[in-house]
């Protein structure tokens, strides 16, 4: 007898239906999965005959054949057994092939018939509600993030016996469907993230990590070694605005797609910080991998991606980071697939100056004119010319850290970082832009317009810092996220000059 | 053979007064004739370490032909074995000298012998100068000031603004300047010194038409027109340490007087000083921090009794008065000149104030809400907290951090300070 269940895979962060169709017939007994399987599929042959057997249910001595179609799209994960097993019963007629059609199954199968959770169930659900599906069943640990999806009934099992017993009978209680309102889980501030209250001093430093944050420009904090550069990364995530409920969607499909959805969570509701060793590989950095899976600039979407020691970073990890940083997506295309994960992260880099620490400060510094040269000659050209902000940190001073003076604290810095979201928000409406960091060259001259003065200003600047266009551009776009910050609508020259601070001066980078 | 057959020969040149030649030091008085020029370009042509046998081999022989056409045997024993020796025969072997001398005067370098007019006479008078000098432009004139500056590799940015400050001064007063045209301090004042439109002279360490460092190969090339590349070695003579403590010598012994901006105490720079206090050259060194390690070299020469070096006008002001007694007697304009450039000062009280002052002054064209940052700014690099926090030390209300940055920035643009990395700052 022939039966079709329904299943999907992941394509990216999306999923595709798929329609697992189970055939009983007479013959040798065998067991065949098609349909491109990966070797997790194959091995559910043998979880899916225990299982049922632990249930007291044999398998026939027939010929059965499972197809997984489309049967040119490779497929791998262990979501298959939950579907399988559901056609082999129905095909069985153990189950009444009515009342299987229509809902969506997915979930791995333990011998003893448990139901354990899987990758990528919330980008499952979203396609199944776009294709009109009406219930789904999935493994119990996962039906929270299956829930956010509105407009389709999520039942979550934990064994094989609850799903068989509910299909039979019908009986709602068995498997209840988990609750859809998204709003109880969302919570967009996480509190574990420090305050800036904690950064003593620094005062230029915050300075330069709330514009980042408001522009969403990326930011390079050179300072010897105990400065507090990670302190600042780390609070970064605070003070970027909250995710919006689409935005928290996004990066929960991605976490859970990458497998990494944290247990008991069923949404990564507040921005994420993402800070890789040193050592990272390219795959793990940008994603892909035999099977596909999205990398750290994409579980750091809409988030900060941290690089701490940005010049021991390998050469070629790093420029894996050029055309994330530019398409705001990672495009992986290997043989077997081509995946596209999005990638929109805020870059924050942190360094020594020198392989000690203490350059400028020759009586300090014990490097060689060489050793400093080979250790910035180490940093990527494309990368540091991807960089907006650049900004120095000191040691603190005592008398700064004992005094109860805070600074900024992260929810100053919060408020200006919106005032400039909204300014930003109205300026670009319908256009497709959403920070300043977002401008085109001829889009930065159209928006970021300079008064007579400003102009004579930035034409000084321009002579006597020796920049190249490039630079130029990136200074007037980080001049307009600070008249934002301070709700101006013109750029000022102080704007300028403040902006002209912080740019990276690539002739120390390359030459010094 | 033995040696002693060669000894008592008569010389081919005979010295000006008549008697025969008997020591390296009568070259420097002798006319040598053209046909012996070939073969003492072979006596140069390979690198001798050290102080070498030439005056010795001269001494004996009598005539760069003799030493030429000598056996084997008889040059060793008179110079001792040695890998240069040996080198020396080596070429010997090869085709005729003569033949090789002219090939060399065909490459476009050029050489000076001890007893040419163009050889410098400052290093005429300096204990065992090289016999001959390979050279690219041309060679320190006799009748002009020059200057050795000389200091660490890796010197601070408070080193390099001194080395500008003094290249620029030497450059734009006629004032040869002279050093090795390695990193940091020697290559920073050679440059603004050929920028000013002056002459400046490096002596390498390897054969002139090696560039060493290889950094400076855009230096080099200018030195070419503007001054020269001055080398004790044969061309092709690759760099080696054992080849630059002499051309350490040859840097001071061309100069009038040695001004030392950065050194620590065990370094290079200081060994050079020796070389010219040896040779009786007035030594000038640059303060610096107490603690500062790229200053405690200097600061422990001024305490030897070293002269002061406290800004390029004063410097050249002492200069001046020390050494034009010399200069008028061989050139009476040109001092006339250089005497109208002389920095002036007023009265003597001024003159005595401002020679203490240092640099410590602010320009008149500096806006008055920007003094009091300018005032804290130094030659030493420093960021806007550290201007901050001396502010506020003092007691002062201070703009914050971010202010001071937008302070510095301007004076960047009015060319009064300088950004030297990221958020790092100090005097122009």
């Amino acid at each position: 007898m022939f039966t079709e269940t329904l299943s999907a895979t992941l394509q990216g962060i999306n999923a595709l239906i798929v329609h697992v169709e189970t055939d009983i017939s007479n013959g040798l007994p065998v067991f065949n999965i098609v349909g491109s399987p990966g070797t997790e599929i194959r091995e559910a042959r043998d979880r899916i005959r225990a299982a049922l057997k632990n249930n007291d249910i044999l398998l026939p001595p027939q010929r059965i054949t499972i197809n997984l179609s489309p049967g040119d799209l490779k497929k791998d994960g262990t979501g298959y057994d939950l579907p399988i097993a559901i056609g082999i019963l129905t095909a069985m007629n153990y189950l009444d092939p009515d009342a299987v059609s229509g809902i969506l199954f997915l979930g791995e199968i333990g011998l003893n018939g448990e139901i354990r959770s899987v990758r990528g169930v919330l980008p499952v659900v979203t396609a199944a509600a776009k294709e009109g599906i009406k219930e789904c069943i999935v493994p119990a640990d996962n039906a929270g993030e299956g829930a956010m999806i509105p407009g389709i009934k999520v039942r979550g099992a934990s064994s094989l016996e609850e799903v068989i017993e509910y299909l039979i009978t019908g009986r709602e209680e068995i498997l209840p469907a988990v609750s859809a309102d998204p709003k109880p889980v969302f919570d967009n501030r996480d509190e574990r993230i420090p305050d800036f209250a904690q950064v003593k001093g620094q005062e230029r430093a915050k300075r330069a990590a709330v514009i980042s944050a408001a522009g969403f420009h990326s930011l390079l904090m050179t300072g010897p070694p105990g400065a507090g550069k990670s302190m600042i990364a780390r609070r970064i995530p605070g003070i970027l605005p909250p995710l919006s409920l689409p935005e928290a969607l996004e990066l929960t499909a991605i976490y859970s797609v990458a497998g990494c959805m944290p247990k008991g969570k069923a949404l990564i509701g507040s921005r994420t910080f993402q800070a890789p060793h040193h050592s990272v590989t390219r795959t793990a950095l940008v994603g892909g991998g035999q099977y596909p899976k999205p990398g750290i600039i994409s579980l750091a979407h809409r988030s900060v991606l941290f690089l701490d020691e940005l010049p021991e970073f390998g050469r070629d990890t790093i420029e894996c980071l050029r055309q994330p940083l530019e398409d705001k997506m990672i495009s992986i295309s290997r043989v077997r697939y081509n995946v596209e994960y999005p990638a929109d992260f805020l870059l924050i880099c942190a360094m020594n100056p020198c392989p000690c620490g203490y350059y400028p400060d020759r009586g300090k510094c014990s490097c060689t004119e060489n050793e400093i040269k080979k250790y910035l000659g180490r940093i990527s050209g494309p990368i540091l010319d991807r960089i907006d902000l650049c900004t120095e940190l000191k040691n603190v001073d005592m008398a700064d850290m004992r005094s109860d003076d805070k600074g900024l604290t992260s929810a100053e810095m919060t408020e200006m970082v919106e005032r400039a979201r909204k300014a930003q928000e109205e300026r670009y409406k319908g256009t497709g832009i959403r920070f300043n960091s977002d401008l085109k060259a001829d889009e930065t001259d159209r928006i970021c317009r300079l008064r007579p003065k400003e102009e004579k200003l930035m034409e000084g600047l321009y002579k006597k810092l020796g920049l190249s266009a490039r630079s130029y551009h990136r200074i007037l776009k980080v001049s307009r996220t600070i008249a934002d910050i301070e709700g101006s609508e013109d750029i000022t020259a102080e704007h300028l000059l403040e902006a002209s601070s912080y740019r990276p001066d690539l002739d120390y980078f390359r030459n010094t | 053979m033995t040696l002693r057959m060669y000894q008592g020969r008569s010389p081919i040149f005979p010295k000006e007064d008549g008697k025969d030649i008997m020591d390296f030091d009568d070259l420097l008085f002798c006319h040598v004739p053209e046909s012996e020029l070939p073969y003492a370009f072979w006596l140069v042509s390979v690198p001798w370490i050290g102080r070498g046998p030439i005056p010795k081999l001269i001494r004996d022989f009598g005539s760069f032909k003799e030493v030429y056409e000598a056996p084997d045997e008889v040059l060793i024993n008179a110079a001792g074995k040695r890998s240069s020796l040996s080198a020396l025969l080596e070429i010997r072997k090869g085709p005729d000298i003569t033949e090789k001398y002219n090939e060399f005067l065909r490459t476009g370098m050029k050489i000076s012998f001890i007893w040419d007019e163009d050889y410098p006479m400052r290093l005429k008078n300096i204990p065992d100068p090289p016999l001959a000098l390979f050279y690219f432009g041309h060679l320190p004139e006799n009748n002009r000031l020059s200057v050795a500056v000389i200091g660490a590799r890796q010197c601070s940015d408070y080193g390099l603004k001194l080395a500008e400050d003094l290249g620029k001064a030497l450059g734009k007063n006629d004032v040869n300047l002279i050093s090795g045209m390695a990193m940091g301090i020697d290559s920073a004042s050679q440059a603004a010194a050929v920028s000013a439109g002056g002459s400046s002279f490096a002596v390498l360490g390897s054969g002139a038409d090696i560039c060493y460092p290889p950094s400076s190969k855009t230096l080099y090339e200018k030195l070419k027109t503007s001054g020269g590349i001055i080398s004790q070695y044969p061309p092709g003579t690759k760099a080696m340490a054992s080849l630059f403590p002499s051309r350490n010598r040859l840097v001071s012994g061309m100069a009038d007087a040695v001004v030392v901006l950065e050194a620590r105490t065990r370094s290079g720079t200081l060994i050079t000083v020796d070389q010219a206090l040896e040779q009786g050259r007035d030594i000038y060194a640059a303060p610096g921090r107490l603690g500062d390690g790229l200053s405690a070299g200097c600061n422990g020469l001024i305490g030897h009794g070293a002269r002061i070096y406290l800004s390029p006008e004063i410097f050249l002001s002492d200069l001046m008065e020390d050494h034009a007694q010399g200069l008028m007697m061989q050139d009476n304009s040109s001092f006339e000149k250089r005497n109208a450039i002389k920095p002036s000062f007023d009265t003597a009280a001024d003159k005595r104030h401002r020679k203490y002052s240092g640099c410590d002054t602010v320009p008149d064209d500096i806006d008055k809400e920007h003094i009091e940052v300018y005032s804290h700014l130094t030659l030493f690099p420093q960021s806007a907290s550290d201007i901050d926090l001396s502010l506020r030390k003092k007691g002062l209300t201070s703009p914050g951090e971010t202010g001071i940055c937008l302070i510095l920035m301007e004076l960047c643009l009015s060319d009064h300070a300088l950004q030297i990395s990221p958020g790092y700052f100090c005097r122009k």
